[in-house]
């Protein structure tokens, strides 16, 4: 590497509207401490100076006449070296985003950087493994609407679920924008949510507004009274359902004979929701003498057979 | 079908160089690159980028070629099945195939030092004399898809007509079998074939022989006399599946007669749960991962139960259905299944084992050398196990 300087530049110097490397999510906040901790990285261009690392921190209030110190590397050095150094940076504060290495690989592809030095000098510094597929959806990531893209970035979701995102278009984006608007998900609801309608979608060769229409979407937004998070299990079920319509039935079928068997609320007769175990599973919490009756009627022979019936059933 | 021109490029190990078998192999594929390495020398380099499936490399085993069959966890029943694996890889394309995932190996590999797996076979077959094992080598690649697995299959058959406790069994969906037909067998060698729907076939068995091909094939093997063998597996839970399969299994009962059929075997789709991304990746138009597959207590991704057990249901109970039917078995599951499609189930890896050799006894009369005492099954060794040999065997 050759040597970094710093020098002392006003912020006219510097092109703001090169925005070639801007390719980290800026923070929002930035306040004194995370001034002096950072710095900004410019690399001399045909106008001035071009910003390389450091988009945050020049968004603060400078004005244009402001003196400020920042770090300058050699016009020399290459776009593939200058690439490995402010990952290399950035990796010492935070991993980065999905959409921060699509970008970043974005930049190497715009600059025709090579695939083999994109897996062998970047994916190193990124830290995953060199694979040539990952480069075509690292760099999908980029598309992502903004609203999925900070829902993903808040919940720290891996590149697996941002890609489920990667294709979504309007108006099928707004339904499932409005979707995490109203039900604020979890992450691993959401990314069941999306797998599933990613799978129905592929297995019945429908798009995604075909899917969603099936499975009347729209419903679950509209349930005046009904608390959001009950609509919410009536959405995870109906697309449960929908991505697993025979094992629903068979689920359906035994989650019905359970009911019927009334058991008191201190009782709970379980099964293996796979149904590769042909097994139940009997909690029974014991407090008092009524408890102890209650679970002497379990023994009866009508409950019995209807037990039995399940367990065949399973 | 046409796996005349499937390498592109050969090598040859130093070692396996001087196997007759190697000329004959290579003869079989002129103009192709061919190099001749170091035993230890490394072919990643040379083939980088290229499909394993399209590189051949010829060189001498090392370590177990004869050996139990890996099976699945204890949570299913499998049949101690012992495998050679000689051959390492396909040249055929099944959608679901876990091979092409499951081997990390740049080329195709072909073991050529027969003699030597040959002799190990006969050692270890001798440990347990009163044993009647069955064993394969169709499982890290086609029995009969590459003339390397062909030449080896020929002297196989010849080596295993004079050994009293084993059947070779050679699995392929080829058919182009008939070279193999005049080959002295005595009745010690079961030909079989992995057999599904025609349009199971179409779509998602690329480069294998269509149905009737195989069915023909195998016709024609039964009438020179050689114990059959069919695998359904894997059973695809497709649309319309109940007829495909009918047509299917009325196909094979009027092909072949069931009396020559020595077993049938039932699997139903299943694989590592990283294969998923892997099929979507290199099939990006199936929907096999989309089944209704739970994953089941082995780790791997499997039809759900309710999905899988009316499908074999439908098949056992049409397999069934005519006067001798042949022995049938399920490939990898739970003692449950077994019992709610037959109603009846193996206790155990070992009582399977011994069912097939009571059926083989029965159904097929001067085979076996003597009846198959149950006593003898429940030690169940895999071949490259060494049992105790201060114990005489039960």
């Amino acid at each position: 590497m050759q040597s970094i300087k710093p020098v002392v530049l006003t912020v006219r110097q510097i092109n703001k509207n090169d925005t070639t490397f801007d390719v980290f999510v800026h923070n929002q906040v930035v306040d004194d401490t995370l001034f002096l901790i950072n710095q900004i990285l410019v690399q001399p261009s045909e106008n001035g100076y071009r910003i390389v690392y450091g988009f945050d921190f020049l968004q603060t209030d400078y004005q244009d006449n402001d003196r400020i110190v920042v770090y300058s590397i050699p016009e020399s050095l290459d776009l593939l070296s200058v690439l490995a150094l402010i990952i290399k940076i950035q990796m010492n504060k935070r991993a980065l985003y999905p959409v921060e290495i699509g970008k970043l690989l974005s930049v190497a592809k715009t600059y025709n950087i090579p695939d083999d030095d994109i897996l062998h000098r970047l994916f190193p510094e990124v830290k995953i493994t060199a694979q040539n597929k990952l480069i075509e959806q690292y760099k999908s990531t980029t598309s992502i609407h903004a609203a999925f893209r900070e829902y993903l970035i808040r919940k720290n979701a891996p590149l697996k679920t941002w890609l489920l995102f990667a294709d979504l278009k309007d108006p099928e984006r707004k339904q499932i924008e409005n979707f995490i608007a109203k039900f604020r998900p979890t992450l691993s609801v959401l990314e069941e949510i999306m797998l599933y309608l990613a799978e129905i979608k592929t297995r019945d060769r429908k798009n995604l507004a075909a899917v969603l229409k099936d499975l009347n979407w729209e419903k679950y937004f509209q349930a005046g009274d009904i608390p959001s998070k009950d609509s919410l299990v009536q959405l995870r079920t109906a697309v449960f359902q929908k991505r697993y319509p025979q094992l629903s039935i068979h689920k359906n079928a035994i989650d019905s004979d359970i009911k019927e068997l009334d058991l008191p609320n201190n009782a709970m007769l379980s099964y293996d929701e796979s149904f590769e175990k042909k097994e139940l599973t009997l909690q029974w919490r014991l407090r008092t003498t009524q408890d102890l009756k209650r679970l002497q009627k379990l023994g009866d022979d009508m409950t019995i057979q209807k037990i039995r019936q399940i367990m065949d059933k399973l | 079908m046409n796996l005349k021109n499937c390498f592109l490029r050969i090598f040859i190990t130093e070692s396996a160089l001087k196997d007759a078998v190697t000329g004959a192999i290579i003869e079989k594929y002129p103009g192709r690159i061919q190099k001749v390495v170091p035993d230890d020398y490394d072919i990643s380099e040379d083939v980088r980028g290229m499909d394993p499936k399209r590189v051949l490399y010829l060189t001498h085993s090392k370590g177990d070629v004869v050996k139990g069959c890996p099976g699945t966890a204890e949570s299913y029943l499998c049949c101690n099945y012992q495998v050679i694996n000689q051959t390492q890889n396909c040249p055929m394309n099944c959608v679901y195939c876990i091979l092409q995932f499951y081997l990390n190996q740049p080329a195709t590999i072909l073991f050529t030092n027969f003699d030597d797996i040959f002799i190990d076979l006969k050692e270890k077959l001798s440990r347990q004399p009163k044993r009647f094992f069955r064993i394969g080598t169709g499982e890290l690649g086609d029995s009969l898809a590459i003339s390397g697995s062909v030449f080896f299959a020929d002297q196989a058959i010849r080596t295993f007509a004079d050994v009293p406790n084993a059947l070779l069994e050679l699995k392929t969906k080829t058919s182009e079998t008939d070279g193999l037909l005049n080959i002295p067998h005595k009745g010690h060698t079961v030909l079989a074939w992995s057999i599904n729907p025609q349009e199971i076939i179409h779509r998602y068995e690329f480069k294998t022989s269509q149905l009737i091909p195989r069915l023909t094939a195998a016709a024609r093997a039964g009438d020179a006399g050689y114990l059959l063998a069919f695998h359904l597996d894997p059973i695809l839970a497709v649309p319309g599946w109940e007829d495909i399969y009918n047509d299917l299994l009325d196909e094979l009962y009027l092909h072949i007669p069931s009396e020559r059929i020595a077993w049938i075997s039932m699997g139903s789709l299943r694989y590592p749960p990283s294969m998923k991304d892997k099929m979507i990746e290199r099939y990006p138009s199936t929907t096999l991962p989309f089944g209704e597959m739970i994953r089941g207590m082995d780790g791997k991704m499997r039809y759900a139960r309710p999905v899988r057990v009316p499908m074999y249901k439908f098949i056992y109970q049409k397999l069934m259905g005519i006067s001798n039917p042949p022995f049938i078995y399920f490939c990898m599951e739970s003692r449950d299944v077994w019992e709610e499609v037959t109603g009846t189930s193996p206790e155990s890896n070992a009582h399977l084992d011994y069912l097939f050799a009571e059926s083989l006894y029965k159904r097929f009369a001067g085979l076996m050398a003597e009846k198959p005492v149950r006593d003898t099954y429940k030690r169940g060794f895999s071949l490259e196990q060494i049992p105790n040999l201060d114990k005489p065997e039960l």
